[in-house]
């Protein structure tokens, strides 16, 4: 085999290792995620994390779990919406209306406990300044017409990252949370006396989950964007 | 008893009676309800009693189902990174979700195809050309792009138009979702872009069916 030849099996080997190690550590995160890349050295193709094994909190971690409750909660309180949207045709049964919706609650708790956490050790570790550097340069508006985002929720999650303001942005995922736990409360108290709340608060509550929930995406695309 | 006990006890009787009747009659219609209401003669409170009102309580009800299914993938891909892709978890998420839209999707063409057999409701569509979108949408924070794409259509009258559209956002989820399939039937994580469309997809197209519920309960009720 001549030099070349070799030098080209080795930088295949090389790529395909490189891509095997990574691969699995490049699973789809969805909402929130790389949040961690602000604060410290902490975001790298690293072989570190398992969140169900480790006893040290990280950022990562309080992310994943904060965006899986959030996941879980929105997915409860859209079997909500169905039963109640076929409630004219199935009748409605309370006992599960009451249990769905508090599950909803449940997770959306959990998912702010979590965000909490966030914050709290993101504020022991100091700021990335490179990336945050980088997201106060960064082309928002080529990002969002390339990508056909929503205009005002992008713009929200834009007016943080322009400039620099991670605090801010932790306190608006919390913020977005409360509004829909707010709203959550005033529907399960509706539902405790056996009564279906009102259309006009299920809606409003429907376009807090959608406001959160792409208010996380973003954040996670254009953090993605910048890596 | 005299007179003004049983007449206070009457009118007590009538108001509880009013209102546990109308309690009934107002449950939620959270998407494209009252979409019925455009074709003539056929636009009650109570929706399940007409053939397009149960044409769109099917649809809407699959529809929620889908997006709670997704909602699930979502979390199986957000947690694949701390435990493991569970096949069997993301399989059942991701075809209960495509199994629930097509089947949203059949109940919408059901509601289009009866709906071309039944003259339009002139009046309704005189009051969905002067409604006033821009005060509605600003007096409840809708978001303005998605609001904006309904008020497009139902501002010209132009409902065939809409129906088309709500159709092809089903069909673009769906086209989404046969394409996260192929990934998922070969037991690896989709691509991160390719999620983050179809969430996007998926809440768009709610909102979108969301505010005609909205702007027609305004008109209506």
């Amino acid at each position: 085999m001549n030099k070349q030849i070799k030098k080209y099996f080795v930088t295949v080997i090389m790529v395909l290792f490189i891509f095997c190690i990574c691969s699995p550590f490049s699973y789809a995160l969805v909402a929130a995620n790389w949040r961690e890349c602000l604060n410290g050295p902490g975001c790298t193709c690293t072989l570190t994390l398992d969140i169900t094994k480790s006893t040290i909190p990280t950022l990562k971690s309080h992310i994943i779990l904060s965006a899986g409750y959030s996941f879980d909660s929105y997915a409860n309180y859209q079997a909500f919406l169905s039963r109640v949207e076929m409630a004219d045709i199935n009748g409605v049964d309370y006992k599960e209306l009451r249990a769905i919706l508090y599950s909803a609650i449940d997770h959306m708790e959990k998912a702010r406990a979590e965000y909490e956490n966030v914050k709290l050790v993101a504020a022991k570790t100091a700021y990335n300044q490179e990336m945050i550097d980088k997201l106060m340069k960064f082309d928002y508006e080529g990002f969002r017409i390339q990508y056909g985002l929503n205009e005002p929720i992008f713009e929200r999650v834009k007016s943080l990252l322009v400039n620099g303001d991670i605090p801010g942005l932790d306190d608006s995922v919390i913020a977005n949370m409360d509004a829909v736990l707010k709203q959550l409360y005033t529907a399960r108290a509706l539902v405790d006396k056996d009564s279906v709340p009102d259309v006009s608060i299920l809606w409003r509550i429907n376009q807090s989950y959608f406001e959160a929930q792409l208010f996380g995406q973003y954040l996670s695309e254009i953090l993605k964007a910048n890596l | 008893m005299n007179k003004k006990v049983k007449t206070l006890m009457l009118r007590c009787f009538v108001v509880l009676f009013i209102t546990c009747f109308c309690t009934q009659l107002s449950l939620a219609r959270i998407w494209q309800n009252w979409r019925d209401c455009i074709n003539s003669n056929d636009c009650t409170e109570d929706s399940s009693t007409s053939l397009l009102g149960t044409y769109i309580l099917e649809s809407a009800g699959y529809f929620l189902k889908s997006n709670a299914a997704y909602q699930e993938f979502l979390y199986c891909v957000e947690m694949s990174e701390s435990k493991g892709i569970e096949s069997a978890d993301f399989k059942n998420a991701l075809y209960n979700a495509i199994d629930n839209m097509k089947k949203s999707n059949a109940a919408y063409s059901n509601l289009k195809t009866a709906s071309e057999k039944i003259p339009y409701n002139q009046e309704m569509i005189d009051q969905l050309m002067k409604f006033d979108y821009d005060g509605f949408r600003i007096k409840n924070g809708l978001n303005e792009p998605i609001f904006e794409k309904l008020r497009a259509f139902l501002s010209k009258g132009d409902i065939a138009g809409f129906d088309a559209a709500v159709i092809a956002n089903m069909d673009a989820i769906l086209s989404r979702l046969y394409e996260l399939k192929v990934s998922v039937d070969k037991g690896m994580v989709p691509e991160i872009a390719l999620i983050w469309r179809t969430s996007q997809a998926y809440t768009e197209a709610q909102l979108f069916g969301q505010y005609m519920s909205e702007v027609f309960s305004d008109i209506l009720f």
